[in-house]
């Protein structure tokens, strides 16, 4: 099969002359810090404080049953944003792990607690094996510290990757029932 | 140098990730980017078959002959698929919802059981902000919103001064700009193993898997799904077509028309069916 349409010239170098080579590789992508997470989920904020939470084995058992997803962890990072005294809401930062991808995550919460914006901080795909992650390192062999500085830039993008983002859903339907827990519940009206 | 801003949400049921950069400073950036997501969230409110309030679902459960105002991106988008579906003779069709719902693809849906077949010309659209129905049509567009959310977040992106940059929504990218963006292929039955990279300008580049036990692709002909394992990935000058055309190759063996690659400056860039070349690998 050619191309039939020779006036695709943005697509000059799309076409190889040999079959498609495939080849074993993971990707990491990395979007925001949590810094810029918090620039971008609250722009008005100009004060950050740091509120984590620890959780006791009875608040995760509750959890569970309130969200009905598992609490792998104990631990949980949050900050309250304030513009001067105002609070204008919070961030917890989370990460779910998928069948192929874990996620790193923000979510920003209104003070009445429903869901503002979520953003992406990092994602890695795994698909098990030190043979792809070995493979994956070797993109990079011979890639000069010049070429070092483009290094992101020369990670691709993926077409044909459909990731789901189920695991984002019940993440934050868990993070809402910890606060649910540990603060007591909120009417969402 | 210019600033290069990368932002991702978890959107239309995938990972949307969105990159920038050339131009505008990295508040302007940061802006855009916040219209593009404004512009997906927008389609997915608007075109979700899962969501009983979407402009969709309220056009789904219209009556025949009843007068639906939606939003006039969800007229747009149905308008492009009644003329794929007429230029493909009926073999893109977005009516097949129906068997979707009695697969248990999609929900539940009280009009996707009513007499008659569904199809997306039975829907006739009047202008920007409504769309009546002249006949059975339950339509589930799930195989072309996704590109038309990547065309509107580039527009946004555009109108907002951005030069050039990449919107992915789950592997349905487009590329824009003066310069060209390295972009590989995942091997739709080998997640772990992609492609060497190959250059993307100024293109859309959608990808589509049928399997039957999977996500299917429905034939409108035959009401049916398809019955094989297949894949095929298309290039084309807007995602919107490059997303639609995925599923009308997937129904031809990766083959597409030359007329039809050439209104929608399309190509087949790779495919895998089992068609007469049952297991062959199909590369442009």
């Amino acid at each position: 099969m050619g191309f039939r349409n020779s006036f695709l010239l943005g697509l000059a170098a799309v076409a190889p002359a040999t079959p498609i080579v495939w080849v074993t590789q993971c990707y990491a992508q990395h979007f925001l810090s949590v810094e810029q997470a918090q620039a971008v989920l609250f722009p008005e904020a100009n004060r950050f404080e740091a509120a984590d939470i620890t959780l006791s084995a009875e608040q995760r058992e509750r959890i569970k049953e309130i969200s009905d997803v598992k609490v792998a962890r104990g631990e949980l990072k949050v900050f309250k944003a304030y513009r001067d005294a105002e609070l204008l809401g919070q961030i917890l930062i989370d990460h779910v792990i998928g069948k192929h991808l874990l996620i790193d995550y923000a979510v920003a919460l209104t003070p009445a607690r429903t869901v503002k914006q979520i953003e992406i901080l990092e994602y890695r795909e795994n698909y098990g094996g030190e043979v792809a992650r070995q493979e994956w390192r070797q993109n990079f062999v011979g890639k000069s510290s010049k070429d070092a500085l483009k290094l992101r830039k020369d990670i691709p993008n993926i077409s044909g990757a459909t990731y789901s983002t189920l695991h984002v859903t019940e993440g934050v339907r868990r993070l809402l029932a910890t606060l649910d827990v540990v603060e007591g519940a909120v009417s969402h009206g | 140098m210019d600033e290069v801003c990368r932002r991702a949400r978890p959107l239309l049921g995938t990972v949307v990730s969105i990159e920038v950069s050339g131009g505008a400073s990295s508040r302007q950036l940061t802006a855009a980017i916040d219209a593009a997501f404004e512009a997906v969230v927008r389609v997915q409110r608007c075109m979700s078959f899962h969501d009983a309030a979407s402009d969709l679902s309220a056009l789904n459960r219209a009556a025949v002959g009843e007068v639906a105002s939606v939003d006039p991106w969800l007229a747009e988008v149905v308008q492009s698929a009644k003329e794929l579906c007429d230029i493909s003779a009926g073999r893109f069709d977005p009516g097949v919802a129906p068997v979707l719902v009695r697969q248990g693809a999609l929900p539940p849906c009280a009009t996707a059981e009513e007499i008659g077949r569904s199809t997306v010309q039975n829907l006739r659209v009047y202008d920007s902000g409504s769309v009546v129905k002249i006949g059975p049509a339950v339509i589930d567009l799930g195989g072309i919103a996704k590109g038309f959310a990547v065309d509107m977040a580039v527009r946004a992106l555009q109108e907002l001064g951005v030069e050039e940059g990449i919107v992915n929504a789950g592997g349905d990218l487009r590329v824009f700009g003066p310069t060209s963006h390295a972009v590989t292929l995942r091997h739709p039955f080998s997640p772990g193993v992609v492609s060497e990279p190959f250059e993307l300008r100024n293109l859309a580049c959608c990808s589509s898997v049928s399997e039957p036990q999977g996500p299917t692709c429905i034939d409108p002909l035959l009401q049916a799904p398809l019955p094989c394992k297949a894949a095929v990935t298309v290039v084309a000058a807007e995602a919107l077509w490059a997303d639609a055309l995925t599923k009308l190759a997937l129904l031809q063996d990766g083959y597409l028309a030359p007329e039809v690659l050439e209104r929608y400056s399309a190509a087949v860039l790779w495919s895998f069916g089992a068609g007469p070349e049952a297991g062959q690998e199909l590369v442009a």
